[in-house]
């Protein structure tokens, strides 16, 4: 399988790859599962794992740490998922997240992954939608899952590695692309039994080794580049990026992202990652581009639609970052998850929306969107 | 920049699970919790902690529908847990009984907890003079278990517990950048708030093993709620009266009322009474506030005023006032910070 997901692939054909199970096996998988009566108590025990994992429950010990990152927690499971015993759970994740309704593709994720919680495919496509779905806490979890179960996975290893990078966890973000590297067949030649990276010791002694870590892991990625000239890698030049954003060096990842889109010019993710390059390095109106061409793709992309919203604020802009705001929101709200089902919205989105509306200097929103009251917000911007 | 410095002032339920919620989801700040009391000492110690939000009709239901829920699914997922009765939760269902059937006959929280259904003729027999009623299964949140369980999270999260008692926000000038005040009735002489106001309450804790179910009256004076080790029985609902004391008055007149709702009273041996005072206030405040001096700023926000429900509200507040202090957050930061965009 690894094999498979290699780096030819775009993010697309991924998609598209169903899994080596025949719909027999399938519903023969399914009906085992309705029919047991240890169904209950395997459920039971993923979010009890889970719940041991967020390291809470009185007297329990912290887990074993992922050597991937020092930052474990628990993945928080929804409370009331309308599709918890669905058979094809992950099949329909797929569709729905082809069709850009990620808040149901993240809830079919999870309902896959508690009818089987070593499906590492499940833990992959769950970090990478949550990505898209704006909620980075929950894909770096999602993805380290993953990871933990298939440590070889390329796609969450880069999906990691660029979550990371978000969050400011510059040594993880350089561990994960490292790691890209030794495991991926096409260049893992270029780390020739070197061993990882050496304990963090004191703070200045763990800043040092974060940036000559950093130095390590871009030479690596140069030299990958230089030993295959006559081809273009878009996912090694998707790692340059990340890298070169790590750095400061925007223009240098603006270069590699470009690259990548030569060859992969309908994926909405390089669009984005190319705009959010583009925004950090204060180029905001090529950003907007970028972003539109992204939302042009994928219509449900609600990450990105943060990032032009963001943009817009830096332009000045507030009203279109208040309306891209809630086109964001309003769009995690169509979930199926009824109940309780602003748990699906993340919160960088409403602080982000927050920034926008006190920067309008309309103080009588701020209520609204202090108690999350999305419904008046969408009338009071003529968005019903 | 280094970490921003965070001070929760209050260690009740509020202020416990706001310190949580913020040292989970903010990163790279520090956050300690300053407190005159803590547990067993603070008012959450003597709520029974039950699950049902009766509160003031003045603060919008959808806020107090959306704190419940939230309130409501993070208790659940303890409750559904192994260690339960550690943390202080177990499922407990009851009967609430009116003398008249109210206005609404389904409450807003009706869907929230669950099996709500109204009671039959059979059931309301039981109670003297009781035309209407409903039967539910909530969940009880023990504060005297639940209340260390959430200072354990907090250390392993890094944060600080402290004793003192703050007379003056300034006090805390420089050393914290921003302060929550989540000190319940405390905030009248902190914040000189004219709003709030105690409710007292005073109620038994008494020993009856064979009690398996609640009861609670329309007007919210009389109720049994049976917890993990004992039972909860009270109580009084005492406008601006400020007095700690156990009044024998009072507790004579409480179980005479529990004892005409659940008659078996009479053979359980009390354990303790105590008094707490409920901090109420028509709409609780949960909000953000600039104060100045002699050219300082001070950023607060303030998370308080949960009356009787301060169990009932008190995650989906905590969640909330940790948003509010993220957006203080955001603004001290620089500015390149906030707007970073995400690849």
């Amino acid at each position: 399988m690894d094999q498979w997901r290699n780096t030819e692939w775009s993010t697309e054909h991924i998609m598209l790859l169903s899994r080596n199970e025949s719909l027999e096996e399938e519903f023969e998988r399914a009906k085992a599962a309705v029919e047991s009566d240890t169904e209950f108590w395997d459920k039971m025990q993923v979010e009890w794992e889970e719940m041991a994992r967020r390291n809470w429950l009185a007297g329990s010990q912290p887990p074993e740490k992922a050597a991937i990152s020092p930052h474990e927690k628990g993945y928080y499971f929804h409370t009331d998922n309308p599709f918890r015993d669905w058979p094809n759970a992950f099949e329909e994740a797929t569709k729905k997240q082809k069709e850009g309704d990620l808040p149901n593709a993240v809830l079919l994720l999870e309902s896959a992954i508690l009818q089987d919680p070593h499906d590492a495919e499940a833990w992959q496509y769950l970090g990478t939608t949550q990505a898209e779905n704006e909620n980075e806490q929950s894909a770096i979890v999602a993805l380290q899952r993953c990871l933990e179960l298939q440590s070889y996975n390329l796609v969450a290893l880069m999906a990691l590695a660029v979550s990371l990078t978000n969050t400011g966890l510059q040594q993880d973000a350089c561990d994960a692309l490292k790691n890209w590297i030794r495991h991926n067949p096409k260049y893992k030649y270029l780390i020739r039994g070197k061993t990882g990276s050496p304990a963090p010791g004191r703070k200045k002694d763990r800043e040092a080794s974060a940036s000559s870590l950093l130095t390590e892991v871009k030479g690596l990625f140069l030299e990958a580049v230089r030993q295959t000239p006559d081809m273009i890698d878009p996912d090694l030049q998707t790692g340059l990026g990340v890298l070169f954003n790590l750095s400061g060096e925007y223009d240098r990842a603006v270069d590699a992202f470009n690259c990548a889109l030569t060859i992969r010019p309908q994926d909405y993710l390089l669009w984005n990652r190319l705009g959010a390059t583009l925004a950090n390095g204060d180029r905001s109106e090529e950003a907007v581009e970028a972003y539109q061409r992204a939302l042009e793709i994928q219509p449900g992309f609600i990450r990105s639609r943060y990032n032009l919203g963001i943009t817009c604020i830096n332009l000045g802009a507030y009203r279109e970052a208040v309306s891209n705001f809630l086109i964001a929101l309003n769009l995690q709200r169509k979930s199926r998850s009824t109940q309780f089902c602003h748990r699906v919205i993340s919160g960088s989105i409403w602080s982000a929306l927050r920034i926008a509306l006190s920067l309008m200097e309309q103080p009588e929103f701020f209520q609204a969107a202090n108690v999350g009251d999305l419904d008046t917000l969408m009338r009071a911007f003529n968005m019903d | 920049m280094d970490k921003v410095r965070i001070a929760v002032i209050g260690a009740g339920v509020v202020g416990l699970s706001t310190a949580v919620c913020i040292v989970e989801s903010i990163p790279n700040c520090s956050v300690t919790v300053i407190a005159e009391k803590f547990t067993p000492n603070t008012t959450s110690d003597i709520a029974a902690g039950i699950l049902s939000p009766h509160f003031s009709p003045e603060t919008p239901i959808h806020c107090q529908k959306r704190w419940f829920g939230d309130t409501f699914a993070h208790v659940l997922s303890i409750g559904q847990s192994a260690d339960a009765p550690i943390i202080g939760v177990e499922f407990l269902s009851g009967w609430e009984i009116f003398k008249e059937p109210p206005k609404e006959r389904f409450p807003f929280w009706s869907d929230m907890v669950l099996g709500f259904r109204t009671m039959t003729d059979v059931e309301l027999r039981r109670f003297t003079g009781a035309k209407f009623g409903w039967m539910y299964t909530t969940l009880i949140c023990e504060c005297i278990s639940y209340l260390p369980w959430l200072e354990k999270r907090l250390k392993d999260a890094g944060g600080q517990l402290q004793a003192a008692k703050i007379q003056d926000f300034w006090e805390l000038d420089g050393q914290y950048d921003i302060i929550v005040n989540c000190c319940g009735i405390g905030a009248k002489a902190l914040t000189g708030d004219p709003k709030i106001h105690p409710v007292r309450g005073q109620v038994h804790k008494v020993h009856a093993p064979w009690l398996k179910h609640f009861i609670r009256t329309d007007d919210g004076r009389s109720y049994i709620y049976p917890g993990i080790s004992s039972v909860v029985v009270g109580g009084t609902r005492q406008n601006d009266d400020w007095r700690m004391s156990v009044d024998p008055f009072d507790s004579k007149d409480i179980f005479e009322r529990c004892c005409a709702l659940e008659p078996t009273l009479k053979h359980s041996s009390k354990l303790f009474e105590a008094v707490g005072l409920r901090p109420a206030r028509a709409v609780l405040r949960l909000e953000k506030e600039k104060l100045e001096r002699r050219g300082r700023q001070m950023c607060l926000v303030h998370n308080y005023g949960h009356g009787g429900a301060g169990v009932s509200f008190h995650w989906g507040t905590a969640k909330e006032a940790a948003e509010l202090v993220k957006d203080f957050v955001i603004e001290m930061r620089p500015t390149g910070k906030y707007s970073k965009s995400k690849l």
